[in-house]
């Protein structure tokens, strides 16, 4: 069943540091949106929240109509996760990571999985382990094990970081799949042009609040090339909505 | 989705490396095994239960190679950002704790079961099979116990067998359940097996120095069938080891649940 986020009145602090403040959005069935932002300004920790990883201070956050704080022990559901680092296993191979990842739900075959690391350019026969890879391989398998559920919520911290052109553009090929499957997503990254180009509407995040992203201030072609400059720029309360 | 955690919750703890320290532990206990019995099949009259009721498992072998390298092979890092992904599969910290714990058990269990084969494989290699005790085991002189000959004459040795595992397995999952709660609390799971080793260590240490009495009720050698009945003094009795076995181990997932429910990521 399709879900939406919504999110509302949410501040995070730990102890006397406030790491949000105030936020509120809402991610339709079907939307992505991108967050940008300088390291520290609360990107993931707003994902964490999402996910239901971490407990938000104030403020109620809802995944398809189940309020997180109903029941703190219980998680949402179908919710895919990447954050940085992915967090695998590093003494297995890859295919051995999934393979137990997605032996928990039951959901996909052997030959699904193994599709999967063939989807995302990784060998499903190698005996490589992760602790091996490259920072690009493992930014791959962290996205196959995000994205081989069919979540209905995704939430991807950084998931550009370490990829070449070629994956970039694959990337936005697979999270328009989803989209078109109506997964709400909600991405973070630091370039505002990459994020804009790939979303739908993007925001950015200072000082653990929300403000629409200026998109006004990409420059013109960088958001089509995928230009790799960030913008730093300016709070314009400007929504951006590149289609 | 609970039988899929369970499955991924005993891969995590058996897979990989972790047969190594079962092996080690098997092995270890089978030497031990006919090493102690060694001497006494001099004297005539044993048969291939003996290694394993009177020589493998021991406060020694317990102490210092089974108890440890048990820890070491089901250690799990609960604070590693991994558990995060697979505690969203499971759509429940209870779920996420509870299918641990339950690895754990099978983990002990089939440690136990590898450790009675491994032991009683070896000794029925040197020595003949029989369904009763051997004339070695019916005389004081390996028992040098009242308490344990009296046992022995009224159980048949794959009874007594059966109960020695059983009580090694439960002192296995009691001590890794607390390890792991500790690991909770501690941020590093090497600080929190090294802490329950430490207390394990401490025990076995004050027996060899004839200062049992100091610390009679440490998850230790308790968990030793022999401690039970081989002297005739009034020690722990074994009911009460096994009730106390299952009661910590109880409090073990309980507080770690507690703790598991309120869980953040990252730490």
């Amino acid at each position: 069943m399709p879900l939406s986020i919504q999110v509302e009145h949410v501040a995070k602090r730990y102890g006397a540091t406030t790491v949000l403040d105030d936020v509120s959005l809402t991610v339709a069935s079907g939307q992505m949106i991108g967050l940008v932002g300088a390291n520290g300004t609360g990107k993931t920790t707003l994902l964490r929240l999402v996910a239901g990883l971490a407990r938000p201070t104030r403020g109620s956050i809802s995944l398809g109509g189940q309020n997180l704080a109903d029941d703190w022990a219980v998680l949402p559901v179908s919710v895919g996760v990447l954050f940085e680092p992915p967090g695998l296993l590093p003494n297995l191979t890859g295919l051995d990571n999934l393979l137990m990842l997605a032996a928990v739900r039951g959901q996909l075959k052997s030959a699904a999985v193994r599709g999967w690391m063939e989807k995302v350019g990784l060998d499903p026969l190698s005996r490589r382990r992760v602790g091996h890879y490259s920072q690009g391989m493992k930014k791959r398998l962290g996205l196959a094990q995000a994205l081989m559920e069919s979540p209905d919520v995704l939430l991807l911290d950084e998931p550009t970081n370490g990829l070449d052109p070629d994956g970039v553009a694959q990337l936005a090929t697979w999270l328009a799949e989803a989209q078109r499957g109506g997964a709400a997503i909600i991405l973070a990254g630091h370039d505002l042009a990459q994020m804009s180009r790939i979303c739908g509407e993007v925001w950015r995040m200072t000082d653990g609040r929300l403000v629409p992203a200026d998109i006004s201030l990409v420059v013109p072609g960088q958001a089509e090339e995928g230009g790799g400059s960030s913008v730093d720029r300016g709070n314009q309360g400007h929504e951006g909505c590149v289609t | 989705m609970i039988r899929g955690g369970f499955g991924t919750s005993l891969r995590l703890v058996l897979g990989g490396w972790r047969w190594f320290p079962l092996l080690a532990v098997v092995a270890g206990n089978a030497a031990a095994g006919l090493i102690n019995v060694g001497p006494l099949r001099l004297h005539g009259g044993a048969n291939a239960w003996d290694p394993l009721v009177f020589g493998g498992i021991t406060v020694q072998t317990f102490a210092l190679l089974t108890a440890p390298a048990f820890l070491i092979g089901t250690s799990r890092d609960m604070n590693r950002s991994w558990e995060h992904l697979l505690c969203l599969r499971l759509r429940n910290r209870r779920s996420w704790w509870g299918t641990d714990i339950l690895g754990l058990g099978a983990a002990a269990g089939l440690y136990g079961l590898a450790i009675g084969a491994g032991t009683f494989g070896l000794g029925l290699a040197e020595l003949p099979f029989a369904f009763t005790w051997s004339a070695l085991a019916q005389s004081r002189l390996a028992v040098g116990s009242t308490r344990l000959l009296v046992t022995l004459h009224s159980t048949p040795p794959w009874t007594v067998s059966l109960e020695m595992l059983g009580l090694l397995a439960l002192g296995l999952w009691l001590l890794a359940v607390l390890a792991r709660a500790a690991t909770l609390l501690m941020k590093s799971q090497w600080s929190a097996l090294a802490l329950i080793w430490v207390v394990v260590l401490g025990q076995y240490v004050l027996v060899q120095m004839g200062l049992a009495s100091i610390f009679p009720w440490g998850p230790g050698d308790q968990f030793v069938y022999l401690t039970h009945f081989a002297t005739d003094g009034g020690g722990i009795p074994f009911s009460w080891t096994v009730e106390y076995g299952l009661a910590l181990t109880l409090v073990g997932a309980v507080v770690g649940m507690a703790i598991a429910q309120r869980r953040e990521w990252p730490i």
